[in-house]
């Protein structure tokens, strides 16, 4: 009975850990999602060449995510879109904007920055 | 490999080709968009899905596993909507919900309250005839009244919510220590029961003077029951001067509920309390000034003849709005200087 109640217990905290650091996972990842996608967008692209693209430098990104994210972000004016005709079918490619570099320079120097710091950081405690 | 139309029966278990679930979903998710979005998202999302499909089925996998595996990864279509609207799902957020409910909380109890004492009155004039059918009607008043009010004060808090405006995030943001108000007066908990004491007094007011007007009189008492109400208030005219009595009372009510709400007076809070202080004082004034809402029949209606009476209830209603100018006067006199402090 004692083993049984450990294993539950266990298994329990266990399902809990695994909960908070999906979540916190998650968190980490969506901030730097963007600065991946216009880091990438510096030629047209269609989204299904975009996750390919990501996914094939060890970035995976949900599609459900992607979409909507795109739009958003052609709706701040950071990303500009077109549709053209590929093998018949219209695809809708995106495309860095003016104020997308802009805003893309200053995020990275940002992301450099704040890399740095954080590495340091977690350098020191580890010593 | 590209995805076909054909209807491969053995493996359809949703039913239709993987075209058509395509569509299926790509509609199920439009659904929840405004029109104007529509068509694009609908073109955009057909395209995309397929070529995903395609490259799951080039990757081995059949055609409609390909289909389940790529609209898993994409999730319930409701959701990837509201991703696509970006939209606040919520009525009333973090920043106003507790003010929500305790405006909510003192509305309810204000009204509570007032329909109790109109309940009471009604008893205590026709006792015999009235104490079951009024009872249920107290009761489905509440009720209903209640309803309407959590309703209004719902609405109001969403449209706060759906159209606070950016320079009011900017200002949270760009806040400093420089902001913090310069000669800050915590609010007492005296003062905070004295402003609810105010605001369910207007509630009460503003229910009594809009539903139960006839019941506001001298009670004339025969043998131990009341014969009848003389109105102290005009109802003929009632129509001419309860909307200026009614917008002087909202403001009080104002007044009041933005003095529970303030955790704390700066200058600009002060200023603006006493803003509708005035302003509902003035009002106040100027409806009895112009319009004199009192009956004027009052003393005839219960001494016929008695000339001291008559004369007493003139001079009564002549003195009253420079009476209430006068509280009023003192009043904010009194909350200027203590203010300054």
């Amino acid at each position: 009975v004692i083993y049984i109640i450990i294993v539950v217990i266990g298994g329990e905290i266990m399902d809990q850990t695994t909960l908070i650091l999906d979540g916190l996972i998650l968190e980490l990842r969506r901030g730097t999602l963007i600065l991946s996608i216009l880091s990438q967008l510096n030629h047209k692209e269609y989204p299904y060449s975009l996750i390919k693209k990501l996914s094939d430098q060890g970035l995976d990104i949900q599609a459900g995510t992607l979409y909507p994210l795109l739009r958003r972000l052609e709706e701040q004016g950071l990303l500009d879109s077109t549709w053209d005709l590929v093998e018949n079918r219209p695809r809708r490619y995106y495309q860095i904007s003016n104020q997308g570099s802009s805003v893309y320079q200053q995020l990275k120097k940002e992301w450099l920055s704040l890399n740095q710091t954080i590495t340091q950081i977690i350098n020191q405690e580890e010593r | 490999m590209v995805v076909t139309q054909s209807n491969d029966n053995a493996n359809n278990k949703p039913g239709g080709t993987v075209m058509e679930l395509i569509e299926r979903y790509v509609s199920e998710c439009i659904r929840h968009l405004p029109t104007k979005m529509r068509d694009d998202v609908h073109q955009e999302l057909t395209v995309e899905l397929t070529h995903l499909v395609e490259d799951e089925i080039n990757s081995g996998a059949s055609e409609h596993m390909a289909l389940g595996n790529v609209l898993k990864s994409m999730g319930n279509p409701r959701v990837l909507a509201d991703r696509y609207l970006d939209k606040k799902a919520y009525l009333i957020g973090p920043r106003y919900y507790y003010t929500y409910l305790m405006v909510v909380k003192i509305v309810l109890l204000a009204i509570t309250l007032g329909l109790s004492v109109a309940f009471g009155i009604r008893i205590l004039f026709d006792f015999e005839t009235l104490l079951l059918s009024s009872f249920f009607s107290y009761i489905s008043s509440i009720v209903m009244v209640g309803l309407q009010a959590v309703a209004w004060i719902t609405i109001i808090f969403t449209l706060i919510e759906r159209f606070e405006t950016t320079e009011i995030m900017d200002e949270i943001d760009d806040w400093s220590i420089n902001d913090l108000p310069k000669s800050k007066k915590t609010v007492t908990k005296h003062k905070k029961v004295e402003s609810l004491l105010g605001v369910a007094f207007s509630i009460l007011a503003l229910l009594l003077l809009n539903t139960q007007l006839d019941l506001l009189g001298v009670y004339i008492f025969a043998q131990g029951q009341i014969q009848s109400i003389v109105p102290i208030l005009n109802m003929e005219t009632a129509t001419d001067w309860l909307p200026w009595l009614n917008i002087s009372i909202l403001f009080i009510l104002i007044k009041n509920g933005l003095q529970v709400a303030s955790a704390y007076y700066d200058r600009q809070i002060q200023g603006i309390i006493l803003f509708f202080q005035f302003i509902s004082i003035a009002l106040f004034v100027l409806t009895f000034v112009l319009y004199q809402p009192f009956n004027p029949l009052l003393a005839s209606s219960i001494a016929l003849g008695n000339q001291e009476l008559a004369n007493l209830w003139n001079n009564v209603t002549q003195g009253f709005p420079w009476f209430i100018l006068l509280l009023g006067i003192l009043d904010m006199g009194g909350q200027l200087i203590s203010n300054n402090r």
